[in-house]
């Protein structure tokens, strides 16, 4: 081993705003990079940092993305991100806090009886907190301004919840569950009023409509 | 002793000049950046905080695991196929009902070896593959715990987690200093050249950056676009926002509604936050403001954890956040000595 050389006076100085890195001295530590491993390593990370910044940014706001992020995305980094589960907006509480939302469900029995199931998420149900927030995903992340995809993802609950309760007719709402304004609140208004719950969509399946034996 | 002063040299301004220092200075700033080695402490922490948190995640997955991964699930292969058009990476979509129990115990052993950093470089990717397997079975039941949990499993994984607080480390050492003792017959002047940290912290690496780096600018992305997407929204600029964030009774965990009597504060939280969002991609850098927004982001977090119930996200964006700490003071807090330059190679 060779002895260290000493730090030059500036390089030392850099180092104080440097990361935890090895210092300058240091750096002659890094021979098994060369020049064309670390060209080919840095071309996959421009690929990989344009792909995570792409993929929110293409996302845009409530007036909509830029089309040309957008098919760029869609076009190019898409196929990176999707299989890693990477491709995400991280717009948390964006644009702004919104009503809750959750499933209300109905069973109907062969002898005309009418039930009506717990709802979800439900935190006396449901615990710990982690899997109740897995439920409240369920509801939060339904696709509402899709018809079409809201059906689909309805009927899935639907056939689990109708072969897992019994039944022979099941009917799913998805209800939002209002904000309570500040004035109510001084007011002493309940934050869980009924008049706070409204039905936003509801979709109703026999067991033979979703493949259940009878 | 410098001599006279002479006039300073003007350099000529030209474009081309201009273009090629800059040029010149962003390669040399990547450079750097990148491929200088890094203690892998950091990495080994991280590892260790992000297997037990992937542990937890997915124990409780395990608590319904017939209801998600069952014979009929609640979000059937079907409707998963239909709603996100293909089907991504899974072992879930091969794995009959009957086996869900014995998959699922395989792939909580493959976390608690990951975590413990058992054979990391397999075990990591083995870990990176069992979270994408069930954040892409059940996609419409993720959020941002799985997020971040698989951003930094994939991080983990490409800068080499287990060269620090590993078994794997424990291990190279032990043998190196056996097959020292065994091979050498001066082995007591040998053996005072392995000391007891090299047990737990391998030498510095690039790869070991190159992780740390990656996680740190993923954070960056992440808190740009989180406050850049709230300026979106009216509630966010007059400062009513996190009043309705704690008036969501899906989320509450703690009764807040008491801010609606003062307002300010609620205003005072939410322009702090969004600033703090956007911010921090830029005052993160610099080393003298870094404790001011890991402060920042602990408050963020825990609040978030207390007051809307989401501890596990929380903790793991701290986690993330934690990429942030220098090496020297986890070396510090865990009473390992600071780190030796290392000597350059004989070629």
């Amino acid at each position: 081993m060779l002895p260290l050389d000493p730090i030059p006076e500036q390089a030392a100085d850099s180092s104080v705003e440097s990361d935890g890195q090895v210092r300058p001295a240091l750096q002659a530590a890094d021979v098994g990079w060369s020049r064309r491993k670390k060209r080919v390593v840095s071309a996959i990370l421009l690929f990989h940092l344009l792909a995570i910044f792409i993929c929110p940014a293409s996302l845009g706001g409530p007036l909509g993305g830029s089309p040309f992020l957008n098919t760029l995305y869609d076009r190019v980094f898409h196929w990176h991100l999707e299989p890693l589960h990477l491709m995400h907006g991280f717009q948390f509480f964006a644009p702004e806090p919104s009503a809750g939302k959750v499933i209300q469900y109905e069973f109907e029995y062969a002898d005309g009886r009418k039930e009506l199931g717990w709802q979800f998420p439900h935190r006396d149900r449901i615990s710990p907190r982690l899997l109740y927030h897995r439920y409240f995903m369920l509801a939060e992340r339904l696709p509402l301004g899709d018809d079409e995809a809201l059906e689909i993802a309805l009927r899935s609950y639907a056939r689990h919840l109708l072969q897992w309760h019994g039944g022979t007719k099941i009917t799913i709402y998805v209800v939002e569950h209002g904000l309570i304004l500040p004035r109510d609140v001084l007011a002493g208004a309940d934050p869980d009023s009924p008049e706070l719950f409204q039905v936003i969509a509801d979709a109703s399946w026999t067991r033979a409509e979703l493949g259940l034996e009878e | 002793m410098n001599s006279p002063k002479s006039p300073p040299q003007v350099r000529s301004l030209s474009m081309g000049r201009y273009l090629d220092d800059l040029f010149d200075w962003i390669l040399t700033g990547w450079d750097r950046f990148w491929f200088q080695p890094m203690d892998p402490i950091v990495l080994g922490v991280i590892r260790i905080c992000t297997g037990l948190m992937l542990l937890y995640t997915h124990i409780v997955w395990g608590l319904r695991l017939e209801e998600f991964f069952g014979r009929t699930p609640i979000l059937d292969q079907t409707a998963m196929l239909e709603l996100r058009g293909a089907k991504w990476p899974s072992f879930w979509w091969y794995v009959d009902a009957d086996w869900a129990s014995v998959v699922h115990a395989l792939s909580l052993f493959v976390l608690l070896l990951f975590t413990l950093g058992v054979r990391t470089r397999v075990t990591s990717w083995l870990s990176l593959a069992v979270a994408i397997s069930y954040a892409n079975r059940v996609y419409f039941a993720t959020f941002g715990l799985d997020q971040i949990n698989i951003m930094l499993t994939l991080y983990l994984a490409i800068g080499a987690s287990g060269d620090a607080l590993s078994w794997d480390q424990w291990r190279r050492t032990f043998r190196r200093t056996t097959s020292q003792k065994l091979t050498t017959a001066d082995s007591t002047s040998r053996e005072t050249t392995v000391q007891s940290v090299d047990y737990w912290i391998g030498p510095p690496s690039v790869f070991a950056n190159i992780g740390v780096r990656l996680i740190q600018i993923h954070m960056c992305v992440i808190y740009f676009f989180a406050g850049v997407a709230k300026l979106q929204g009216a509630a966010w600029w007059n400062g009513d926002a996190i009043y309705l964030a704690f008036a969501i009774r899906e989320y509450q965990t703690l009764d807040m509604s008491w801010i609606a009597a003062y307002p300010s504060i609620s205003a005072v939280l939410t322009h702090a936050s969004v600033a703090w969002e956007v911010a921090f991609c830029v005052l993160i850098w610099p080393l003298r403001l870094r404790p001011l927004m890991l402060l920042g982001s602990v408050l963020l977090h825990v609040g978030i954890g207390a007051c809307l119930g989401m501890w596990t996200f929380g903790l793991i964006m701290i986690v993330g956040c934690s990429s942030f700490v220098v090496p020297d003071v986890y070396r510090q807090l865990l009473r390992f000595p600071a780190a030796e330059p290392v000597a350059l190679k004989e070629s």
